[in-house]
């Protein structure tokens, strides 16, 4: 599959005999050329095993017969070599105590070593050998090619050796001075391309842990309920927004939370963490939608930040076969009501967005889901999605769920995410939430 | 149709989530695994629900009702596949970004559990910036991204480009390919797995590492890229273009709403069959098209029509142009 790799005809290793001008520049702009290709593969791999096996792929044998990379990591070291025409071989062993292998040598001291390697019968148990190659499978594979040089390079980065590239030649193939000196330039871009891609590896996990509080939860199951989302956000690289839901209380008295924060991204996302909390919190207090509504205001324009929060509440109750809701709204966009006969209707729900105006004013709006009804909340990034000509709109929306299968929530959400989707095709938008709630107590 | 089948067909058709679920958690009970559930059961109703709304026997609004229902028991299914343990290095199973029919995926999501390979799930319709970061999060050892529509071909392209930037091996597969493989290849997969239950052999074959494609450069790529880039601007020109033929009284013919609803995908497959240099791709969007038309009592030679207005369109793109020429005759 590396095919496309190997089409050098120049061994990047050998000097010419004639070292004129023509064939000493064909060999460095081949040398650069392989440097370049070198970064632009590996470049793209964050995970630091691929990465490792795919620049082995590239050495071998292209350039080298024999090649491996060794990282070391709490008290590990973890191995990755290749002959030519095998594949990559993997192992991890103890490391050794400092200063006592030709390996451990070359990654405290930062110099790379060149070692003689005596060949023959009984090779494998050869010092200088595995004191540069501690597992024996891959010390046999180096010893089958009978190298007469062994090259160990310590890959350094930020002022220290993480590891070691340690490379052979077939057949007593050496290294010259010339030839170490670019496996050298080699060895020192490719330590820079792994040691960003480790540094990578644990802030990815650093923000794995942080963005799991702030990604939407997942929510309870509710009798008789079926809750249905959709979720999509402007930054996808960042997997975090400015648009949330949430579902909490008890199975027959329960808050559900729909809202938008000003601004996307983390930042936007750290704030909807807080204003789902507040909610919670709130709840717990008063389950009224409107004092949520009030506490949480009250507790962002306390916190004086000027951001602003767009928000519906709704407490849900159970009263026999039917769902009863409050619903306040803080300058969102006011939910539909899809009845399972049919029917399509705006609950008519308004009030001042959070976090700006120290006010009270907020009201609650009481509406009844039938068994099979169901209540679809959204926020401003389903009307404002971009499309070829308009936005989604108001009365696209409206169309898309008039025609929605009724039968169940689950399918509403799932329609109105798909003409969404098709509309937006590849344009930017805002962030996106969609929570639907459907009543399904006896609606077998 | 057997028993389970024509039980489940019956719930489909009334739009009865609940009961097509319970009838699964029964086969499942019995023994049934969720992949024999998949192809004895889901698969040849929908394949059905499929032919019923082709040959106008169904309306759209009863084949969506009853793909939802489908939809939902298949995501029931995907919920109970279990998520691989933190050191498990699994096979990504993704459907390509703008594809909602999950069934595919979930069908090769199936095989590899039963094969012994840890499988993340990411379902219908993942983005490429979802589906990048899943793998940079997650370091699979393979992406298998299916694709059932050839619209979506040049799609598949941009996300394996994406995938395989990142050193990963992408196999593709599903009903949008050829079954030797060939467009597979042309588009840059690491590799094709003609059936979900081959999926595993082409597994143990990957390398662990791939480098990043090499450009599309067979005639006609650019174009493929292009089109795909318009085929909003083209999908409505060809629209006043069929309207401004069509008398007053034709607008709401049924033939007309269904022609309009598949514009996009002659549109796409135009661009699928120049991206995957393979100009079956568009004879076969046009063989369906004509088949659709036909059964909703369309004029004669309005197929031959639609496409001599698609190639006046896209004139400017040479390779194009002689790909709908071929069709004209």
């Amino acid at each position: 599959m590396t095919s496309d790799l190997h089409d050098s005809t120049t061994d990047l290793l050998v000097t010419p005999d004639q070292p004129d001008t023509e064939s000493r520049l064909r060999l460095s702009t081949e040398r650069a050329t392989f440097l370049a290709k070198v970064s632009r593969t590996v470049g793209g791999s964050m995970q630091t095993d691929r990465a490792v096996d795919l620049i082995l792929e590239m050495l071998v044998p292209e350039v080298v017969d024999w090649a491996q990379v060794v990282l070391r990591e709490a008290g590990l070291l973890h191995c990755h070599a290749t002959l030519a025409g095998g594949p990559v071989q993997h192992a991890t062993v103890p490391a050794p105590r400092e200063g006592t292998s030709t390996l451990s040598r070359v990654m405290s001291r930062g110099l790379r070593e060149l070692s003689l390697i005596a060949m023959g019968p009984g090779a494998t148990d050869n010092g200088a050998l595995a004191s540069a190659v501690p597992v024996p499978e891959l010390r046999e594979s180096v010893d089958s090619i009978r190298p007469a040089d062994l090259l160990v390079i310590p890959l350094n980065a930020r002022g220290r050796a993480f590891g070691a590239l340690t490379l052979a030649r077939r057949g007593g193939g050496g290294f010259d001075e010339d030839a170490v000196a670019f496996l050298e330039e080699l060895a020192h871009s490719l330590a820079v391309t792994l040691d960003a891609t480790r540094a990578l590896a644990d802030s990815r996990r650093v923000a794995g842990v942080l963005s799991r509080d702030l990604a939407p939860p997942s929510l309870p199951e509710m009798p008789g309920v079926r809750l249905a989302t959709y979720y999509r956000v402007a930054f996808e690289h960042e997997a975090l927004g400015g648009d949330f839901y949430d579902v909490h209380g008890d199975d027959d008295d329960w808050t559900a939370v729909v809202g938008d924060v000003c601004g996307k991204g983390v930042e936007a996302a750290v704030l909807t963490g807080r204003v789902r909390q507040a909610t919670r919190t709130a709840a717990l207090v008063d389950r009224s939608p409107a004092r949520v509504l009030d506490l949480v205001n009250r507790v962002l324009v306390s916190e004086g930040e000027g951001t602003f929060v767009t928000a519906l509440c709704a407490r849900v109750r159970r009263r026999g076969e039917d769902l009863v809701m409050s619903v306040s709204a803080a300058g969102h966009p006011p939910p539909y009501l899809l009845r399972v006969s049919g029917g399509l209707e705006r609950v008519a729900a308004e009030g001042t967005v959070l976090g700006l105006f120290d006010t009270h004013d907020y009201t609650e709006t009481e509406v009844v889901l039938r068994p099979g009804d169901s209540c679809l909340f959204f926020t401003d990034g389903v009307l404002e999605a971009p499309g070829f000509e308009e936005q989604f709109g108001e009365a696209r929306l409206h169309r898309v769920l008039t025609e929605a299968p009724r039968t169940d929530v689950n399918a509403v959400v799932e329609t109105v995410a798909m003409s969404l989707a098709e509309h937006i095709g590849d344009r930017a938008h805002d962030d996106i939430a969609i929570l639907g709630l459907q009543n399904v107590r006896d609606a077998r | 149709m057997n028993g389970p089948a024509s039980d489940y067909f019956d719930a489909v058709s009334a739009g009865d989530r609940a009961r097509a679920v319970a009838l699964v958690d029964r086969l499942q009970q019995s023994g049934v695994t969720s992949l024999d559930v998949m192809t004895d059961v889901i698969a040849p109703v929908q394949t059905r629900v499929g032919e019923l709304w082709a040959c106008n026997s169904w309306s759209v609004a009863q084949e969506h009702a009853a793909t939802a229902v489908s939809e939902a028991v298949l995501h029931v299914l995907g919920a109970r596949i279990p998520t691989p343990s933190d050191l498990a290095s699994p096979v990504v199973v993704s459907c390509v970004e703008q594809e909602w029919h999950a069934l595919p995926a979930l069908m090769v999501a199936e095989h590899l559990r039963s094969a012994q390979f840890p499988v993340s799930y990411l379902g219908a319709n993942s983005s490429t910036e979802h589906l990048v970061r899943h793998v940079h999060h997650v370091a699979p050892r393979a992406v298998a991204l299916s694709c059932s529509l050839s619209a979506s071909l040049p799609r598949v392209r941009r996300q394996l480009e994406a995938v395989r930037a990142t050193g990963t091996p992408v196999v593709v597969g599903g009903a949008a390919f050829d079954t030797e493989g060939r467009r597979a290849a042309a588009l840059g997969a690491t590799a094709f797995a003609p059936s979900g239950s081959l999926l595993p052999d082409v597994l143990r074959g990957l390398p662990s590492a791939v480098s990043p494609a090499t450009p599309l450069v067979h005639d006609g790529a650019e174009e493929g890229l292009a089109v795909h880039a318009d085929r909003e601007e083209i999908t409505l020109g060809l629209r006043q273009r069929i309207s401004a033929r069509c008398q007053a009284g034709d607008e709401r013919a049924a033939w007309q709403s269904a022609l309009f609803d598949h514009l996009p995908h002659l549109v796409g497959a135009l661009a699928g069959a120049l991206v995957a240099a393979d100009r079956s791709i568009l004879h076969e969007a046009v063989a369906w098209l004509d088949d659709v038309l036909r059964h909703r009592n369309g004029p004669d030679s309005i197929t031959r029509t639609v496409v001599g207005d698609l190639r006046t369109m896209v004139r400017e793109y040479p390779a194009a142009t002689r790909l709908l020429s071929g069709l004209l005759g």
